[in-house]
């Protein structure tokens, strides 16, 4: 993900070996990531509720994981709504990194 | 010091090699065929410092294998990995600049920039494979996101900082 945006850091650390970094982000089970050291989330998502829990955490206002659709696109070719047809039912926006993502105070 | 407290612990850890011969001849072979452009990787650690953990901040119990570590991905492949020493108990306005929190640090970057793919703490376990991943997918420029997760990265403006926390099980 920080290949992809020049604006992203990414630190993998190694929660045993600093207790008070993982103390401080009460962090409990692994992967737990915490976005700008505000916001976090534990376990692996799906890439697309990945980079929305990110862009959320970030305090992106209002976050949309596509780009705009343009005029007239939503009547040629309209996503499948989960049980029709799709075999990997893509979330819709907002769903899976609601409740999963944990806005919590420093 | 209380009754029964221990003092500094002895991290019995990588008396053996690091990492056996079979796989450093492996990681070669690998590199030769994955790897495209070059790496530069930036290693902040604290020579000198024993495997005894001390205080917060002056002890680094880990920092002579992660040396041992980054020496190992360069001489993979001397020809496309270059990498940088960083004393951080002697250069502090590097780590303020470079936004180290704690040694040992390993950053991975295209060139001789800083590295904002980074691994705090010695990498192995299942965190090694991840290692080997972010040097080949630097390496090719290859971030592996759809094009959907690009467009909709674009909306981060500002510097974003992701921690993952891991462990080597």
């Amino acid at each position: 993900m920080a290949l992809a945006s020049s604006q992203i850091r990414a630190v993998c650390v190694e929660a045993n070996e600093f207790p008070q970094l993982s103390n401080q982000f009460r962090v409990r089970g692994v992967p737990h990531t915490v976005i700008n050291r505000k916001a976090s989330f534990v376990g692996a998502l799906p890439e697309q509720d990945f980079v929305m829990a990110v862009l959320e955490g970030a305090g992106v206002e209002s976050p949309h994981p596509d780009p705009p659709p343009q005029a007239g696109e939503g009547e040629t070719t309209p996503r499948p709504l989960a049980g029709e047809g799709e075999a990997t039912p893509r979330p819709q926006t907002g769903e899976g990194v609601e409740g999963e993502i944990n806005y919590s105070a420093r | 010091m209380p009754a029964g407290r221990r003092g500094p612990r002895l991290v019995l850890t990588f008396y053996m090699a690091l990492i056996p011969e079979p796989v450093r001849q492996q990681l070669k072979d690998r590199f030769d065929t994955v790897l495209t452009g070059p790496v530069h990787l930036t290693l902040y650690t604290r020579p000198g410092s024993s495997r005894l953990i001390l205080p917060a901040g002056l002890g680094c119990p880990t920092c002579e294998d992660a040396r041992q570590m980054a020496e190992l991905l360069r001489d993979a492949a001397p020809d496309k990995i270059t990498l940088e020493v960083v004393d951080v108990s002697r250069d502090a306005a590097r780590v303020e600049i470079d936004q180290i929190d704690d040694a040992p640090t390993i950053a991975i970057a295209a060139e001789s920039d800083t590295g904002r793919i980074r691994f705090q703490g010695l990498p192995t376990g299942t965190e090694f494979p991840a290692l080997i991943d972010a040097v080949e997918r630097v390496s090719r420029a290859e971030h592996g996101l759809s094009p959907e997760s690009v467009v909709a990265l674009d909306q981060l403006t500002e510097p974003t900082e992701l921690l993952v926390f891991a462990t080597p099980t």
